[in-house]
């Protein structure tokens, strides 16, 4: 029997093809990506019963561009760009119904390196893995643990970034330890990788200090803003990163009501989220209410 | 005589079995769709891409089920025109 029903197939299988699909589109088109997280992990850094739910590539920045007309050309549609994604303004989410969810990413949260100099260095190292039979660019194994602690160390409370740690740096042998701490030095991920080390404090005076404080330990959106805010590394970047926090996030409002928002709507939320801001920020001021979120 | 059939180059595929048997999920890159094959289709679509013999895809069906070329060839036939429409299976010559 020849089905192609989407019901019948499991997500694993889903995501595999999907990892396939974008490096076959990537391949035949001369752009260099690589292969993170999720089923594209060398099985020593996956913990049993570690499940996937996206696809992630990291892209080379140069190839962003030509990469999302491609990816655009082929059925996939955007649906969080890049500015409304995350505080680092990192990665952009797709949609494809067939192969579902893809994160594309233009540079990595916590590696401060410039991105086109750090995608050199892990492009350098890569192996490959092979996914639904199709030859995989992938980082090295080390690359591979540090790109999954530096999510883990942004994962405040998340139990299975925890496991991630145990499995990936707790466990890891001293060979391997050696290892992601060069590509610690050399992609410039000391902050981050600092909060894997319970070391933070000792980064203070960083300005991303604060950011990865509030990542790595809960805080409100206000504590989020003004740490983005102090992690801007310009004035020019302050200013918009201000001016974004008072604007409503359309794309954002859109996915989670998973239609076109009106214009009213629009406006309703541009007074809804500054008050509910000020609700967090007097919810953990409580006396009675010891830790925050 | 029937043309020769081959497993294209731009295609995903992933074996796997699960509580209905063996199952094969296979999607012509990069646009897909993803086909699920199983049973009569899977072993159709096996014998296509790894022939077992010199006979044509038809008399090696049958063969395998027991049964004769005409009982099997239209189903046969229309599965491989299904195969070949969906990208999971390509024509190596007309034969």
């Amino acid at each position: 029997m020849v089905t192609t029903e989407e019901t019948t197939v499991p997500t694993h299988v889903r995501l595999s093809l999907a990892h396939a699909a974008v490096q076959t589109l990537a391949d035949d088109h001369g752009i260099d990506l690589l292969h993170v997280k999720g089923l594209a992990l060398d099985p020593t850094l996956v913990w049993e019963g570690r499940t996937s739910s996206d696809v992630d590539v990291l892209v080379r920045p140069a190839h962003v561009r030509p990469l999302l007309q491609l990816l655009g050309a082929h059925g996939w549609k955007v649906i969080t760009s890049f500015e409304a994604g995350s505080a680092f303004e990192h990665s952009t989410t797709l949609w494809h119904d067939q192969w579902e969810h893809l994160d594309l990413h233009r540079t990595f949260p916590g590696i401060d390196r410039d991105p086109s100099r750090a995608f050199d260095l892990l492009w350098r190292e890569r192996g490959e893995a092979r996914i639904a039979g199709v030859a995989c660019a992938v980082p090295s194994v080390p690359a591979q643990a540090l790109v999954l602690l530096l999510h883990a160390a942004r994962a405040a409370g998340d139990a299975r970034a925890r496991r991630d740690v145990e499995h990936v740096w707790d466990a890891a042998t001293p060979e391997r330890r050696t290892e992601i701490a060069r590509l610690v030095e050399e992609l410039g991920a000391k902050v981050a990788f600092s909060v894997i080390l319970g070391e933070l404090e000792s980064h203070r005076s960083e300005p991303e200090y604060a950011l990865w404080k509030v990542w790595s330990t809960g805080g409100t959106r206000i504590d989020e803003w003004r740490a983005r805010v102090k992690a801007a590394p310009t004035l020019g970047r302050k200013a918009r990163v201000a001016l974004r926090s008072v604007l409503v996030n359309v794309e954002h409002l859109e996915l989670v009501r998973h239609r076109p928002v009106t214009r009213t709507e629009i406006v309703v939320e541009f007074f809804a989220r500054p008050v509910r801001g000020m609700r967090e920020e007097l919810q953990r001021r409580r006396p009675d209410r010891g830790t925050q979120r | 005589m029937s043309p020769t059939l081959r497993l294209p180059e731009r295609i995903g595929v992933i074996e796997a079995s699960d509580d209905e048997g063996d199952v094969v999920y296979a999607a012509s890159l990069p646009d897909g769709p993803i086909v699920v094959l199983r049973d009569s289709a899977l072993t159709i679509w096996q014998e296509a891409v790894m022939p077992t013999g010199d006979l044509g895809i038809v008399e090696r069906v049958a063969a395998l089920y027991g049964v004769s070329v005409v009982e099997v060839r239209e189903a046969v036939d229309a599965c491989v025109a299904d195969l070949l429409a969906q990208g999971v299976l390509e024509v190596a010559s007309p034969g």
